[in-house]
């Protein structure tokens, strides 16, 4: 079929690249995607249910919050997903973007935070309003996202540049 | 043969560095927020348990015939953070909502730990007009705005608003001055007149009453000086005759009526005739 039939490789002759030790030290594909579900199971405890019921539990005594239960939900639901994928995926190209996928929803959850910076709270029945000013506060925490994209971007490169010589570091003997 | 070729650890890339680097940065400056975070609220939770309740509020006769409310707000900070810039005004109004009057108080430091006293006063003009006029002759219910203003935790600008009821007892209440003939005579007359009054306010009072009979016009037709001394809770009703001018009608005029005490003049609102 070929031309140069004596020169090209078959398929089935393509030699089998052994895995090199830090490969072989990765956690099998199981085993990462179990870590992976508890760790999303607890984050989505931390990160919804529980906010959620915060959220439900001030509502229902005519107490407002900074946010709604649905835009906590909107929110965390993807952050928790992305972050145990993160876990998941570590061994392989898609860490660097997932990493950045992930900041990037919590950046985008601090800044509809910072679009109405203001948390003004009343209690029923009780003469005394307050009213919280947090802008400062959510821009420095910002900064975790920031600089977790900017290592899940240099992460991206690194992979893209020299495939695979991270896990030598990241799966260390 | 391990002694001769020790295991050498190769050095991590330096994009692997860099890309770690981040994220313990990253890492770091969430914990610290974190433990400043949770400090924050701790100190907050204490210093929402130790938030004071305004004092009762004082009053006194102003020089500019207006009525002077004190009052003392005792602030303690018993959080780890400092209050910076803490300024308390207070607004008061009477029950139909209307500004009767405000103060501002210069925005102070509050250090960690400490506690001080905050002195508020509202003058509150008291003339025969305006709103204020009636809290002199009528006890009422006044509403009491206590802002407070500050930065918490260097990061965190709060405000605070307490909204009281306060129960004003007037220091004229009821205040009626009452012809004793009827109808309104024309002068030349000597009529009886009689100024009425409780004295509902904290304090006793003690002065002259100067009660300007006036003609529908406002020309002056006869005053009379009432002596009062009345203690917080007394009841005075006193009845004197005043000679009214000759050719000067009463008819649809007023009693005009001023209280002088330690040299301050104070107006009441005019008492109209039948």
């Amino acid at each position: 079929m070929s031309a140069g039939g004596a020169s090209a490789m078959e398929p089935s002759e393509t030699p089998v690249v052994p895995p090199t030790a830090a490969e072989s030290r990765v956690p099998p594909l199981g085993v990462r995607l179990g870590a992976g579900a508890l760790k999303f199971v607890l984050l989505l405890v931390f990160l919804v249910v529980l906010p959620v019921g915060i959220i439900d539990f001030l509502h229902a005594r005519s107490i407002s919050t900074p946010i709604s239960a649905e835009v906590e939900v909107l929110f965390g639901l993807p952050l928790c997903a992305l972050i145990a994928a993160r876990g998941v995926v570590r061994p392989t190209r898609a860490y660097g973007p997932v990493t950045i996928a992930a900041a990037t929803v919590t950046t985008l959850f601090l800044l509809y935070m910072i679009l109405q910076p203001t948390y003004q709270v009343s209690v029923p029945q009780v003469p005394i309003s307050l009213a919280v000013t947090y802008t400062s506060f959510l821009l420095l925490l910002l900064l975790v996202p920031i600089l977790t994209i900017a290592s899940g971007a240099v992460t991206t490169f690194e992979d893209f540049r020299d495939p695979g010589v991270r896990l030598e570091f990241d799966y260390p003997p | 043969m391990s002694a001769l070729f020790p295991i050498v650890h190769r050095r991590p890339p330096r994009l692997y560095r860099t890309a770690r680097g981040l994220r313990w940065a990253s890492l770091a400056v969430l914990i610290v927020l974190i433990v400043f975070l949770g400090t924050a609220i701790y100190s907050t939770v204490r210093l929402v348990q130790s938030i004071p309740q305004p004092g009762p509020l004082s009053y006194e006769f102003g020089e500019n015939g207006s009525i002077e409310l004190n009052g003392t707000i005792r602030v303690g900070n018993p959080g780890l953070y400092p209050i910076d810039d803490f300024q308390v005004t207070l607004r008061v109004l009477n029950s139909t909502g209307e500004l009767l009057g405000q103060s501002d108080e210069l925005a102070r430091t509050l250090p960690a730990g400490s506690s001080s006293n905050y002195s508020v006063g509202v003058e509150i003009p008291v003339g025969p007009s305006g709103a204020g006029g009636s809290l002199l002759v009528a006890d009422q219910y006044l509403v009491v705005d206590t802002w407070g203003n500050a930065t918490f935790a260097y990061l965190f600008p709060v405000s605070i608003h307490l909204a009281q009821n306060v129960s004003w007892g007037a220091p004229f209440a009821g205040y009626r001055v009452t012809l004793g003939v009827a109808p309104p005579p024309t002068g030349p007359a000597t009529v009886p007149v009689t100024v009425s009054f409780a004295d509902n306010a904290q304090l006793p009072e003690a002065g002259e009453l100067e009660v300007t009979l006036e003609s529908a016009r406002g020309v002056s037709c006869g005053a009379s000086d009432y002596p009062v001394d009345v203690t917080s809770g007394g009841a005075y009703s006193v009845t004197q005759d005043v000679a009214v001018a000759s050719g000067c009608s009463l008819a649809g005029g007023s009693a005009v009526s001023t209280f002088v005490t330690q040299g301050l003049t104070i107006s009441l609102p005019p008492e109209a005739f039948p």
